[in-house]
């Protein structure tokens, strides 16, 4: 008798426990977590700090587990998933703010306007013309949607400083990856001399640089890439390797692999495409209504071991371009990705990324901020392979932009000097 | 007894360390003021066991337990001033873990002049780092690397390798004995797309010769008395003495899609020939370290067509010296080698469907011009013609967690070594490596593997991070 009582005091208890789950939402986790900057590594504001406002928006609604379906459509299915279920993924909330209308920096204005109407298409889809500013003022088809993102309002130079947890499937930190990520244009500049291009005889597009400070095993690891006008001309890409004691030539025709570290993302995936358009098909499926990230608040947050980069950001409704692109390279990692674009600022807010056999495999969410000179930081990045649950979600800090570098920012001897190693 | 008890103190030593360092929760290297100040490094334990028996040895013998300790330090004092330096100490403790081995090298140095092969602390790389201008300079003890190749050396001639404690099977980083020189660097600014780069460097007076195992040690050189290495040190030149001086020069830049680079490198060869010469002793033979000039050349390029990096490097040594069977001369040659390597970065994704398989392929060749037949083709020389090949595969599972890699390196002449191993590494704190190094080569044969053909190893290796 006394068994039986107990069995049914917990089978009573039970169901009330489970219940209880389900009204109040099963896997719900409200902020109970701490929403903020973790890791060993203290943050940094940009040296002129951030657009004016962003980072105190005013929030018209919030959108967490409780209310995810509200927005069913107007974020990728994913998020959805990621709002409801933060037992797996973390506390997650959508802060829908005001539309505010992007405006670029005053020299892409003026640039945009000078070169207006001069932009046209090869029937391969190469851009051509094109000097400065936005090819497309009304794009029409997937690649002028494409040559707006690739051409969109960024910076003469630039450096960003970021911060990468590498989140394993257990909520675990592997490591923090710190480094720097640096770019100069040679080619569209607007704001600093000279302009609009950098003179140089060997076909630049820009130079880009990725070293490594932070951990022991990556610190000194330096790779730079050149890129050409020429869309067709491979990158050539160096790596000085500290354990060698050398700079090692690379082989750029393997873009999709990831940078090594245990990133999630490969070369081609940084700030949702980094990669050359005419090697891809670009469509352009349609536009939507959407919530999108762009204009996020500066200052990164996440919650600590979990995967989601700005767990707590910023969102606007705008009526995004809908992109998809499938590689030309049959033997490409991605069977294809989707794109959902900013109509303004041309950014790729999401990217989803598909493996050979159309699986949701990588997503990319671009958190887009801005500093007050007006160019544009990626205060974040969601980096995620939804088939391991892993995650690796570089946060920029401390970053600058147009100071008016010239080629000898990229120097061994000045990169060298910026991640000492032996 | 005592041996055993030391021997179980070691290992009980070596457990608290891994345990220690494996239940830190946090890992951060130290740094201080604002990052100027850096401190980071590891303890490492590496265990070897013989895989066959030969002579003495028996299959399952310890070939090595070595504990290491290395720090490093980078100390910024301002953008254009700063100090690096490596600090590593090393216990080897085969000895008092098994006293069935021949425990002849535990007191002993690698010969002629090498590191003790028991223990040692070794302020093993310091320099300062003072940048001007277009200039840079760095001035201390340090290792300085030209070249393309993996595995094997051509260009790759400034520093003398330690081949007393693992022979040629470490990263050359951890073998190569550095040195005390000058360093200058200059990269003009106005040529930065080009990355062209103009380097001297002046060894003035810090020669050290290549070291090998003394006798009795694992990986020493089968048949050679202690006697030699003993009497190689008595006639080495006086390491601080500016006959020693070393002296070179190398420019390289991009051009096109190709980065070239020239050399030229006067320098004394590491390793010694000799003359008999019955007023030496007590053996009655006259060891000496001439001087050679080496001049050559390296390119890498990348072709799109086939995603490929092709490399390569090209070494001329006027006057190399060599042995003669009779004793009665240093034989004088002039000596060309080459190596043309790829690198391609593949996709297997039937194999892996997230990374590359990086896959390396090199062909070394070496030619003795205007071959005299007295010239000894014995003790490990490589005679007239040399050509090897290597091959290295790696790839990395589950975001990066699981590298296998193979090695492949083998001599026409029928002599070479396979060196699987596969790493995993967790986290930022610790990473393990299980391996094996498995030698083949045919009997009465030499070159650089065939004398070790029998002392194919397994090893793992545990290194902590901090």
């Amino acid at each position: 008798m006394r068994i039986i009582k107990t069995t049914m005091a917990v089978l009573f208890l039970s169901f009330f426990f489970l219940l209880g789950n389900l009204l109040l939402g099963g896997n719900c986790i409200y902020a109970d977590d701490e929403i903020g900057w973790h890791g060993p590594y203290e943050f940094k504001v940009p040296p002129d700090g951030f657009k004016q406002g962003i980072n105190d928006q005013k929030v018209i609604k919030q959108f967490n587990c409780g209310n995810a379906d509200e927005i069913n459509g107007l974020v990728p299915d994913i998020q959805i998933e990621w709002l409801k279920d933060s037992q797996t993924w973390g506390p997650f909330f959508i802060n829908e703010t005001p539309y505010e209308k992007y405006e670029p920096t005053p020299g892409y204005a003026q640039a945009t306007e000078k070169y207006k109407g001069t932009c046209k298409l090869r029937d391969d889809g190469l851009l051509l013309n094109w000097v400065a500013g936005l090819p497309f003022e009304n794009p029409q088809n997937g690649w002028e949607v494409a040559w707006n993102f690739e051409k969109r309002c960024k910076w003469d130079d630039v450096d960003f400083p970021y911060v990468a947890p590498v989140v394993d499937k257990k909520g675990k930190v592997k490591h923090f990856l710190k480094g720097d990520w640096r770019r100069l244009y040679f080619v569209g500049r607007t704001e600093v001399d000279p302009k609009p291009a950098y003179p140089n005889d060997r076909g630049l597009e820009l130079m880009d640089s990725y070293g490594y400070s932070d951990p022991y095993d990556m610190r000194g690891i330096i790779p730079r890439y050149y890129r050409y006008v020429d869309q067709f001309k491979p990158d050539d890409g160096w790596m000085y390797i500290p354990t060698m004691r050398r700079v090692r030539r690379l082989s750029t025709a393997q873009r999709m692999d990831t940078p090594g570290g245990g990133n999630v993302y490969t070369w081609d995936d940084f700030q949702g495409f980094a990669g050359k358009i005419m090697q891809y098909d670009w469509k352009l499926v349609g536009r939507k209504e959407a919530l999108l990230p762009r204009m996020a608040k500066g200052t990164p947050e996440w919650v600590d071991g979990r995967h989601l980069a700005n767990a707590n950001q910023y969102y606007q409704r705008v009526n995004a371009y809908i992109l998809e692109c499938i590689p030309k390279d049959p033997n490409h990692v991605y069977s294809k990705s989707v794109f959902w674009v900013d109509p303004e600022s041309w950014h790729f807010c999401y990217a989803m990324r598909y493996d050979r056999g159309d699986r949701l495999w990588r997503i990319f969410n671009t958190h887009i901020s801005y500093m007050a000179n007006g160019t544009y930081m990626p205060a974040g990045m969601s980096c995620l392979d939804v088939q391991t649950n892993y995650s690796s979600n570089p946060y920029v800090h401390g970053s600058f932009s147009n100071t008016g570098w010239t080629p000898n920012a990229f120097s061994w001897k000045q990169l060298r000097t910026l991640y000492p190693s032996r | 007894m005592k041996k055993k008890l030391k021997g179980i103190m070691l290992l009980t030593c070596f457990f608290s360390v891994l345990l220690f360092l494996g239940a830190q929760s946090v890992f951060a290297a130290f740094e201080f003021a604002d990052g100027r100040v850096y401190l980071t490094g590891f303890y490492e334990n590496l265990t070897a066991v013989r895989l066959q028996g030969v002579g003495d040895t028996d299959k399952g013998d310890l070939n090595m337990f070595r504990n290491t300790l290395q720090v490093e330090t980078t100390l910024e004092l301002n953008d254009n001033f700063s100090f690096f330096a490596i600090v590593r100490g090393y216990y080897e403790g085969m000895w008092d873990l098994d006293d069935s081995l021949d425990s002849r090298p535990e007191h002993r140095h690698g010969g002629p002049k090498g590191a003790h092969m028991k223990r040692d602390l070794d302020l093993r790389e310091w320099y300062f780092t003072i940048r001007a201008q277009d200039l840079t300079f760095k001035i201390g003890r340090q290792q300085l690397i030209w070249g393309e190749s993996d595995a094997l050396r051509m260009a790759d001639i400034i520093n003398p390798l330690d081949t007393s404690w693992h022979y040629v099977f470490e990263d050359w980083e951890n073998i190569r004995v550095p040195l005390r020189m000058i360093n200058v660097l200059y990269e003009p600014a106005k040529l930065a797309e080009y990355q062209v780069r103009a380097e001297l460097v002046w060894i003035p007076e810090d020669f050290r010769a290549q070291a090998f195992a003394p006798e009795g040690g694992v990986w020493a050189i089968p048949g050679l008395p202690q006697i030699i290495w003993d009497q190689e040190r008595l006639e080495l030149p006086d390491q601080h003495n500016l006959k020693n001086s070393e002296i070179g020069g190398r420019i390289r830049g991009v051009v096109g899609n190709w980065e070239l680079s020239v050399f030229d490198f006067y320098c004394r060869d590491d390793n010694a020939v000799y003359t008999f010469d019955p007023s030496h002793g007590p053996l009655p033979l006259r060891f000496e370290w001439p001087h050679v000039n080496i001049l050559g050349g390296t390119f890498n390029y990348f072709n799109n067509l086939t995603s490929t990096v092709f490399r390569g490097e090209m070494a001329y040594t006027m006057d190399k010296p060599h042995n003669s069977i009779y004793q009665d001369r240093i034989i004088d040659k002039d000596t060309v080698a080459f190596m043309l390597g790829f690198d391609r970065p593949t996709f297997f994704t039937w194999l892996n469907p997230a990374r590359t398989f990086f896959i390396s392929g090199q062909w070394f060749h070496q030619h003795i011009l205007n071959f005299d037949d007295d010239i000894t083709t014995v003790e490990m020389d490589r005679g007239r013609y040399w050509n090897v090949v290597s091959l290295l595969i790696n790839t990395q599972y589950y975001h990066d967690y699981i590298i296998p890699q193979i090695l492949v390196v083998h001599d026409f002449s029928g002599n070479g070594f396979i060196h699987p191993s596969i790493k995993y590494a967790p986290g930022d704190r610790w990473e393990i490596t299980l391996g094996a190094i498995l030698l083949h080569g045919q009997d009465n044969s030499d070159s650089y593997w065939g004398p070790m053909r029998k002392d194919d190893e397994a090893y793992l290796r545990f290194r902590v991070k901090f």
